[in-house]
């Protein structure tokens, strides 16, 4: 376990000022800055959208849709890919070989410092949503609206596109420990959500794991429960690039 | 009983594909202590090698031992013990150089003071907090020695660590590893193309070619057969009757160019030798010593 958290400390410590920090920072923010102008520009804030509906969680929601179909997987992509290259592009990964720890640790602390940044990347992103809503509404409706800040439902609906984000997150990992190169996987991931957006209305894009978070914004009813077929994905990804990885002829 | 080698490898085989096998049954014995030599021409297989000491490439025949233990076995340990520089500096350019530096105390565990010990160590103390990417190539190579370090390892593997660097460089790189391996005993295994460029540090040499091994030794044995390959060369007027002369002295004479070249013999001998070429009234006009230096040892031992 020791090994293992060390490890997690070393992994971070190269995100530093990497293009992946920058891309978790300016992509959590991206959203919510559009709806802070949008809302300076037009001079009112979340009061605006009546009382029928809770405001925050109005407002939340609409942030999650412009979110969750395209921007939310192919930040997810990007990063993991950025992540994961950090080593190709330092000609580091031979390095990291002959460190002394087990293979596993190697493989499990990357994927944690990836899941770690798309945790950061929520955290930034509900921040913004705050403050998207918090100054237009201290600017133009006096306050905050009177009903209170749901924090359950926020939760929720975090964890719910989190986990609908494994299988990607796995799957750009795999390919970018396979592929010792930005371009391939990137362009694979984008061919394949380009593809799934396209066939977003069939019946059975719910096997595209990159229709996950989509879906969970759509709330689309499905044949199985889609939070834990993400479970399986993430898992079999995980279980299955690990044997790939550790299988390598040529390391580093 | 304590094996004498920090590494040691039978019958080392490794096949790129069925038709091309790049090693053939390579012995490597690296005494501990010692500071070995691992030469052999581009492509020789010296990567190839290292890579496989290390892991970083997949075994398919023969062992291999650092310090009397089998590398699969006893991996973690054994790299617990072992610092490397395989090729190209392996460093995290956005990073400064003790960021570089952390990153590897991080998983070594090794205390912070630790830090400031190697970066003094290859004078980098006055770069700490640049990024790498501003380094010159000489001071990438000179980080990764002290990310090798980092750990006190009793083993330093280190593949053409002065690739790209200019004299200076060379003679700098050379001092650190001599005083490493005279002031904190570290064993050190280093490849490198150009026996000039290690010959002055080196206590035991190996030349690999073809990816077979042609040489393994002391530096003084490879020193004996310098001795044994010099020779002397006679210029004469009269070449074919020279030949007659010395081979009736009982020296075994070749002709080479136009010369006349003997074995390396005693100075009263040849002294004698030359008195029998003037009585036969050949004019001698040039004897000279042709000395086998270690560079003509290594191109021979490597000519195809």
């Amino acid at each position: 376990m020791k090994e293992y958290i060390n490890s997690i400390r070393s992994e971070h410590l190269k995100t530093k000022r990497s293009a992946a920090m920058w891309l978790c920072v300016a992509g959590g923010f991206f959203i919510p800055l559009i709806y802070l102008i949008g809302f300076i520009k037009m001079g009112h804030g979340i009061k605006s959208y009546g009382t029928i509906v809770n405001p925050w969680e109005k407002h939340f929601m609409l942030c999650w849709q412009n979110m969750a179909l395209f921007l939310l997987p192919m930040g997810i992509i990007l990063a993991a890919s950025l992540i994961t290259q950090i080593e190709y592009k330092n000609n580091a990964w031979k390095q990291l070989h002959v460190a002394p720890q087990k293979p596993i640790t190697t493989y499990l602390a990357k994927l944690s410092v990836i899941l770690y940044m798309t945790l950061k990347f929520f955290v930034f992103f509900n921040v913004g949503i705050f403050i998207s809503a918090m100054v237009p509404a201290f600017m133009f409706d006096g306050g905050l609206p009177e009903s209170g800040i749901p924090w359950l439902f926020f939760l929720k609906v975090n964890t719910k596109f989190f986990i609908s984000c494994l299988p990607v997150i796995a799957t750009h990992y795999v390919l970018s420990l396979m592929i010792g190169n930005f371009i391939a996987p990137l362009g694979f991931g984008l061919a394949v959500l380009i593809g799934t957006l396209i066939g977003f209305r069939w019946e059975y894009i719910y096997f595209s794991p990159y229709s996950f978070s989509g879906l969970v914004m759509q709330q689309r009813h499905l044949p199985i429960n889609l939070y834990l077929l993400s479970l399986l994905y993430f898992l079999v990804l995980v279980v299955v690039g690990y044997y790939l990885h550790q299988n390598k002829k040529q390391k580093g | 009983m304590q094996s004498p080698y920090a590494i040691e490898t039978s019958n080392l085989n490794y096949y790129f594909s069925k038709q091309e096998q790049v090693l053939k049954n390579i012995q490597l014995h690296v005494p501990v202590g010692a500071i070995y030599g691992f030469l052999g021409p581009n492509g020789a297989g010296k990567t190839t090698t290292l890579r496989l000491l290390l892991g970083l490439l997949k075994k398919q025949s023969g062992s291999v031992k650092f310090f009397d233990k089998h590398f699969e076995e006893h991996r973690i340990d054994i790299l617990k013990n072992t610092g490397s520089l395989i090729e190209a500096p392996s460093l995290y350019h956005h990073l400064t150089a003790v960021e570089n530096l952390k990153v590897w105390q991080h998983i070594y565990q090794c205390p912070m003071a630790r830090l400031n010990d190697v970066l003094q160590l290859v004078k980098l103390t006055h770069t700490a907090n640049k990024k790498v990417s501003q380094f010159s190539l000489g001071m990438k190579q000179r980080l990764s020695i002290a990310i090798a370090l980092m750990h006190q390892p009793r083993l330093l593997i280190l593949d053409e660590p002065s690739n790209g660097l200019d004299p200076a460089g060379i003679a700098e790189m050379r001092d650190l590893l001599i005083q490493l391996n005279k002031q904190q005993g570290i064993t050190i295994l280093i490849s490198s193309h150009l026996l000039s460029e290690i010959e002055k540090m080196v206590s035991h040499i190996g030349i690999i070619h073809h990816g077979a091994m042609v040489f393994e030794g002391t530096a003084q044995q490879l020193q004996l057969k310098q001795q044994a390959g010099s020779v002397v060369v006679f210029q004469t007027s009269q070449t074919q009757v020279a030949l007659g002369v010395i081979e009736a002295f009982g020296c075994s004479a070749q002709l080479k160019e136009g010369r006349i070249t003997v074995p390396q013999m005693e100075n009263q001998k040849l002294a004698q030798l030359n008195k029998q070429l003037v009585e036969a009234g050949i004019d001698v006009f040039e004897i000279s010593q042709q000395k086998n230096d270690l560079e003509s040892i290594f191109i021979d031992l490597t000519k195809a």
